[in-house]
């Protein structure tokens, strides 16, 4: 079987397959948009070896990394809040690489068709030390180049991109003191002023000297539950020119927030054209943090996402916003503790959102620990659909509870419509990407430009998974790399996008945050099922300002706005 | 034709030097060969003395060592073969036979402590041993450590899944846990490896008992007697088994002839000697049945049954007197047996507190030594002397011991308290609680220490719905007799309810270990699972309880419910659905099946469904109208079609039906959010939110000090927020604590006695012990 599919590859690539021609150009010149090279029919991961959509990966992309939780066993909270990992394009070449967070880092450049190079000692960031837990990605000072922040216990490091060569530790000059035990962080622009500014959750009181260490569980001694322990609040910080930043943590209402933070990310969830802040919160009610009159507001609790449809708070991890009915509203997807709903909470408008986990078949019955969520349409059928990592805090959780187990598979749930979530685990992964992990951080991206998305995931004691998507390439999509207008920060979060095709219209917003602790691909991806031909597409930046465009290829990245096209901008 | 030989003389001379050469080496090689082999056999042939005697001249020879251990072990020589396998496993860190010997050998001579340290150091540096690991699971096994004995043997299963020991230690120790499918199926692994080994049979025989297979365990046991013929074990338990299950005379003969046969192979077996006594009484000969109860108590003075039996036949023949003396030695030892069981669980429970441990042991010493069982309380007394070295106390107990040679009768209850007590009984079983409670109250004035008569107060009492007064009388009745199981069970029960879950599990456990076939230990265990939301362990003992009393719908109730949470959804609907087969106008059980319908509903969008579930709620209400289940049930289901106006009334009548549950007050805000009211919504929602984080600051506070118990900060703070949500009984419990703690406080002082006479003011007066 292996020997026919060989041969099938090779007799391709000697008639030069568009998909690979194709994938190739956008891999060396991302910023061309002309349409006459524009193929309809991407064919490459047709000739898939399995059925599963997802395949790890890792070891034939290049990638040779191992988490390890130092220290004694069983583990204590500290030792169970895991890592972070990141899709980002460091040196600007279209091609997305990866960046693994853990207490050695590790940078890999990606090559576009699949394949990464370690650069981690290259550019610099071999030296760095610290218990780094998450990352950020965002361009600070609008050099064109994503900066990084990376989350710590005790400490966090702000990383400039040297020209995408290397990077430096400028965290002494940016004005962003050391945090207690930093978990998310995000950059979003929320006061409009064109630079990102950046939110780093704290998790909980918690040192070398705070009892209880462990808890007794059912007679097995292991990590206590968060609610041991007093919450950590966020912090916030307005980015400036020269990369000075201004802690306004009080002045925004963060400290009113719960703390015990785990996932945060920034939306227009209510088209204010301003940015708010979901955070989730571990077993505190959740926050969701309305951009108001030069601050935040807190209507986690009216809004209904604090909590999940019984009124019970949960173990918030990871979080993602997307529009998953294309009703044209944003809804936010969270990540829960074992036995609790991980959650969906339909944006009703209005400030008011439903937690139909239930009814879309994400209800309380799923058995593990989720910590990485994110939206994404893996078959670009046009409906966002969810992939969740797994694993549990205790590492000896089976002694004391014989239906648990440390080590949780990944699950993929297909989303039929709109309606419902189909469990797409066994069917969507092999086996290698679904193998029982300690799973936590988990990112997104298109790493070989295919227009399938793929997945990045954290074994907190294991290696990366890199899963390809191999989803037969029988729907449409677009992809868009966006330029802001002057005023707006360079990478453009929380752009607005909506698309028009096929009778239905898409929305989708700019983010690379979102999940847990873990950084995306920024690019905005539509999959667009049967649609033939977008009709418009139109974004709204976070300036206000409302762009228009049409006559835009389908099957390929592209830059907005366009060198050229037709173009309508206009005011709102 | 070419020849492979060199043909000049130079060639050959040098092909003759190189022959010459091998052939020395040759017998070089064969010499040595040959010395080993002699040396090899020396050793093995050699006597204890011998190899003594090598080792005298080289003490570093390891193996000569473990060949002594070996043959010191045969010749029953522990202490010698102790010493011989120590050394041999400190000259070989890595010799299984070295280290498996010494930690076997220390455990015969009851250095406990050694062969677990031994087994445990072994252990560390071959982690995946099988038989190192076989070893420990029969370490544990022996000290009824049957959890960590079926563990270790799973893991050897894991590492050697083709080893039959391994599988039949699963088997042994998951009888031992009344595991009994899980034993069926690993002894089906064994004898898939090894079909005709006769150990396997009696061990599946067991298994099949426990899963009430009698006949299936018979033919095990025959089978195992036809492999090994020699064998008394699998006989036993024929004759047992045919004991057991025999219901005529013919059946009594045939148990009888195999208890006989037995019985010439093991004549000290008190077991046969009591069965073929107890045949020989259905048979009605009562003087050979006399004969054997008599025999039995000789061979085991403590055999309860024996007593038992003899107490009725004494009076049959009208010695009431004579009777009476042996039912009270019966009951005595019975509540013996009840204590020595209850003390040897603790120890095991609190192995890893070594004060608390020893405590217990010495009361275990103390208990053995009353009840003449002086050999095992001088056991008991070593191992504390092995733990506690130097301990003059524990010597002079231990000489004591070593002389005493007396036998103790209690004393038998008097014959009007005796009276009072079955009234009190009568009374109760009659619901006339009040009176039962002034008849206990009664015996209560004239024997302060009856615990019955607690046990039946606290019944009467639970009766009349006093559950914060019921709970000290069954407190008090353990306190006086820890054998109180009734008592034992009522509180387990009464913790659940207060949200003290592991303590209800706790106790249960310990039920359990005496009974482990009682339904309704099972259920109530289930039920404290299901109250910390433990669904696993909740299903697995209603699925228990079920298995014991499959006729019991209350139970198939619980087990569909614990299923539904587990996700397993078509057998908790096949359950409930049998369950309404037989009780299809019970309104709780069509509220809980309707409720289930709802739930399922949701995630599968099943129109039809969502129609029977609402038709199942509505069926129910007409039933009972005040349902919460079903009012709340429906109020959802309309919630989630979109219908809040409709929804409103239902999770409104919801609310008044239990205030307490906080879902409701939630999805009354979210209901109030759907119809645009605003300032419901949001009134629902603080209320949700207040409940909320009480309940948490309650629930965090309780595990804190549950972890740091001796924390007065975290006393203080739990009894005030106890206080806070009117639960007095636990807040002056723990202001109790605290000041105990903290005796100067006045503040809190001040605050305890207010809520203790705001709690006596509606109680009803029972005796209380200090500072309780």
């Amino acid at each position: 079987m292996r020997l026919v599919i060989l041969v099938g590859v090779i007799l391709l690539a000697g008639f030069g397959g568009v998909g690979c021609i194709r994938s190739k150009e956008t891999a060396s010149n991302p910023s061309e948009t002309t349409t006459d090279k524009f193929s309809s029919v991407p064919s490459q991961n047709a000739l898939s070896s399995a059925n599963s959509i997802f395949r790890d990966v890792t070891d034939s992309a290049g990638i040779h990394y191992r988490w390890e939780i130092v220290g004694k066993r069983p583990l204590n909270i500290l030792q169970t809040i895991g890592n972070g990992c990141a899709f980002l394009d460091y040196d600007g070449d279209g091609n997305l690489d990866i960046l693994l967070v853990g207490f050695k880092l590790a940078l890999y450049k990606g090559n576009g068709k699949g394949a990464f190079t370690e650069v981690t000692s290259r550019t610099g960031l071999d030296k760095l030390k610290g218990n780094f837990h998450s990352c950020a990605v965002g361009d600070i000072d609008n050099d064109g180049h994503d900066d990084v922040y990376l989350s710590a216990y005790r400490g966090g490091v702000m990383l400039h991109n040297e020209g995408g060569e290397s990077f430096r530790d400028i965290s002494s000059s940016t004005g962003i003191p050391s945090q207690p035990f930093g978990t998310t962080c995000a950059f979003g622009d929320i006061n409009g002023d064109g630079y990102l500014d950046l939110f780093i959750g704290n998790y909980i009181k918690f040192g070398p000297d705070t009892r209880p260490q462990l808890c007794d569980n059912n007679g097995v001694k292991g990590a206590c539950g968060p609610r041991f322990y007093e919450p950590e609040k966020g912090t916030l910080f307005l980015g400036g020119k020269g990369m000075r930043f201004q802690d306004v943590t009080k002045a925004w209402n963060i400290h009113l927030s719960e703390g015990k933070a785990l996932g945060s990310a920034f939306a227009d969830y209510n088209n204010s054209g301003k940015l708010s802040l979901a955070i989730a919160n571990d077993e505190v009610p959740g926050d969701l943090l309305s951009n108001k009159n030069g601050k935040f507001e807190n209507v986690g609790k009216s809004s209904g996402v604090a909590y999940d449809d019984s009124g019970k708070v949960h173990g918030g991890m990871g979080l993602d916003w997307g529009d998953y009915d294309n009703d044209g509203k944003l809804d936010l997807a969270l990540a829960a503790f074992a036995t609790e709903a991980k959650c969906i909470y339909r944006n009703d408008g209005d400030d008011v959102f439903s937690d139909k986990s239930a009814m879309l078949g994400l209800g309380p019955s799923n058995p593990y620990v989720t910590f990485g969520i994110k939206w994404l349409d893996y078959d670009n059928d046009g409906y966002l659909d969810l992939i969740l990592c797994n694993g549990h805090v205790q590492d000896n959780i089976s002694e004391s509870d014989k239906t648990m187990t440390y080590r949780q598979p990944t699950q993929l749930y297909h989303n039929a419509g709109g309606g419902h979530f189909e469990d797409m685990s066994v069917a969507g992964l092999d086996e290698k990407s679904r193998r029982p992990i300690v799973g936590r951080g988990l990112a997104i991206g298109d790493y070989d430009n295919d227009g399938k998305i793929d997945v990045l995931i954290v074994d907190s004691e294991g290696r990366p998974l890199l899963l390809h998507n191999e989803m037969p390439a029988v729907s449409n999509w677009v992809g868009f790399k966006l330029t802001p207008p002057s005023g707006v920060a360079r990478n453009a979060y929380g752009a607005m996008i909506s698309l028009e095709a096929g009778g239905k219209k898409y929305l989708r917003h700019c983010h690379a945050d979102g999940s847990f602790m873990a950084s995306s691909d920024s690019r905005i991806h539509f999959g667009l099922g049967d649609a033939k031909k977008i009709d418009k597409v139109t974004i709204v930046w976070l300036n206000g300002k409302k762009e228009s465009y049409s006559d835009i290829p389908l099957n390929r990245y592209v830059n907005l706005p366009p060198v050229k096209s037709s173009k309508n901008s206009s005011s709102p | 034709m070419n020849s492979f030989l060199p043909t000049d003389a130079k060639s050959r001379g040098r092909l003759g030097l190189l022959f010459a050469l091998l052939v020395l080496c040759g017998i070089v090689a064969a010499t040595l060969w040959a010395n080993w082999i002699h040396a090899e056999q020396e050793l093995r042939t050699a006597d204890t003395s011998k190899l003594q005697e090598i080792l005298k001249n080289d003490p570093g020879n390891t193996k000569a060592q473990l060949l002594l251990g070996t043959k010191l072990e045969a010749k029953q020589d522990l202490a010698g073969a102790r010493e011989a396998y120590k050394r041999a496993a400190e000259l070989d860190g890595d010799s299984e036979s070295a280290w498996l010997g010494w930690a076997r050998v220390s455990q015969k001579t009851g250095e406990i402590q050694e062969a677990y340290s031994v087994l445990e150091v072994f252990m560390k540096s071959h982690p995946t041993n099988v038989n190192a690991l076989l070893e420990l699971a029969a370490f544990y096994q022996d000290q009824d450590a049957v959890i960590r004995a079926y563990d270790s043997a799973k893991k050897a299963t894991q590492i050697a899944p083709k080893n039959v020991r391994a599988w039949r230690r699963v088997a042994t120790t998951a009888v031992d846990l009344t595991l009994y499918t899980e034993a069926e199926s690993a002894i089906g692994h064994a004898l898939a490896l090894i079909p005709d080994d006769w150990r396997s049979y009696y061990v599946l025989g067991k298994a099949q008992i426990g899963l009430h297979k009698e006949k299936d365990a018979l033919g095990s046991f025959e089978k195992a007697s036809q492999l090994a013929p020699d064998e008394v074990s699998p006989l036993r338990e024929i004759g047992a088994l045919q004991f057991a299950t025999a219901v005529s005379d013919e059946d009594f003969k045939k148990a009888l002839n195999t208890l006989k046969q037995v019985n010439k192979s093991a004549p000290e077996d008190a077991g046969i000697t009591l069965m073929i006594g107890k045949a020989l009484l259905r048979l009605n000969d009562k003087v050979g049945a006399e004969k054997e109860f008599n025999e039995t108590i000789r061979l085991a003075p403590n055999e309860a049954s024996a007593y038992f039996e003899l107490s009725r036949l004494a009076q049959a023949s009208g010695d009431s007197k004579m009777a009476s003396t042996l039912k009270a030695r019966h009951d005595d030892l019975e509540a013996y047996r009840m204590e020595k069981g209850n003390l040897l669980s603790l120890i095991y429970q609190d192995r890893d507190d070594v004060s608390k441990s020893n405590e217990r042991r010495l009361k275990l010493a103390r208990l053995y030594a009353k009840h003449n069982d002086y050999e095992l309380s001088i056991r008991e007394y070593k191992h504390l002397q092995a733990r506690v070295p130097g301990d003059a106390k524990i010597a002079k107990e231990l000489q004591d011991v070593e002389r005493l040679a007396t036998t103790a009768f209690p004393e038998n209850l008097s014959v009007s308290e005796v009276n009072l007590l079955a009234k009190g009984d009568e009374f109760r079983s009659k619901g006339k609680f009040r009176d039962a409670g002034r008849i206990y109250a009664q015996v209560l004035v004239k024997n302060k220490k009856s615990a019955p008569a607690y046990l039946g107060l606290g019944l009467s009492l639970l009766g009349n719905g006093d559950k914060d007064n019921a709970f000290r009388a069954f407190n008090k009745a353990l306190e006086i007799d820890p054998n109180q199981d009734a008592a034992q069970f009522e509180v387990a029960r009464l913790y659940r309810e207060m949200d003290f879950a592991d303590e209800a599990i706790r106790r249960l456990e310990l039920l359990l270990k005496k009974d482990p076939v009682n339904a309704q230990y099972h259920n109530e265990r289930g039920l404290a699972y299901q109250k910390v939301e433990v669904f696993g362990p909740a299903e697995e003992s209603f699925l228990k309880a079920v298995t014991v009393e499959p006729g019991n719908n209350d139970f198939l109730i619980n087990l569909a419910f614990a299923q539904a949470k587990n996700n397993k959804f078509a057998e908790a609907e096949r359950n409930y659905r049998a369950a309404l087969l037989k009780e299809p106008e019970n309104g709780v059980l069509l509220a809980f099946f309707g409720s289930f319908l709802v739930e399922r509903s949701q995630s599968t969008g099943n129109s039809a469904m969502v129609k029977e579930a609402e038709d199942i709620l509505k069926k129910s209400l007409a039933l009972s109208p005040n349902n919460f289940t079903a009012s709340f049930g429906l109020g959802n289901l309309y919630l989630n079609r979109g219908d809040a106006a409709v929804a409103l009334p239902y999770l409104m009548a919801a609310n008044r039906q239990n205030p307490e549950i906080n879902v409701v007050y939630y999805r009354l805000a979210v209901a109030y959010t759907k119809i645009g009211d605003k300032d419901k919504a949001k009134l629902y929602r603080k209320e949700s939110e207040r409940r909320t984080e009480y309940f948490n600051r309650r629930s965090n506070t309780e595990q804190l000090t549950r972890e740091s118990p001796k924390d007065p900060a975290l006393r203080i703070k739990l009894a005030r927020i106890y206080a806070e949500g009117g639960d007095l009984t636990r807040a002056i419990n723990q202001y109790q604590v605290y000041l105990t703690m903290k005796p100067e406080d006045a503040t809190a002082r001040k605050e305890r006695d207010a809520l203790v006479k705001k709690a006596d003011s509606s109680n009803i007066d029972i005796p209380r012990s200090e500072g309780s």
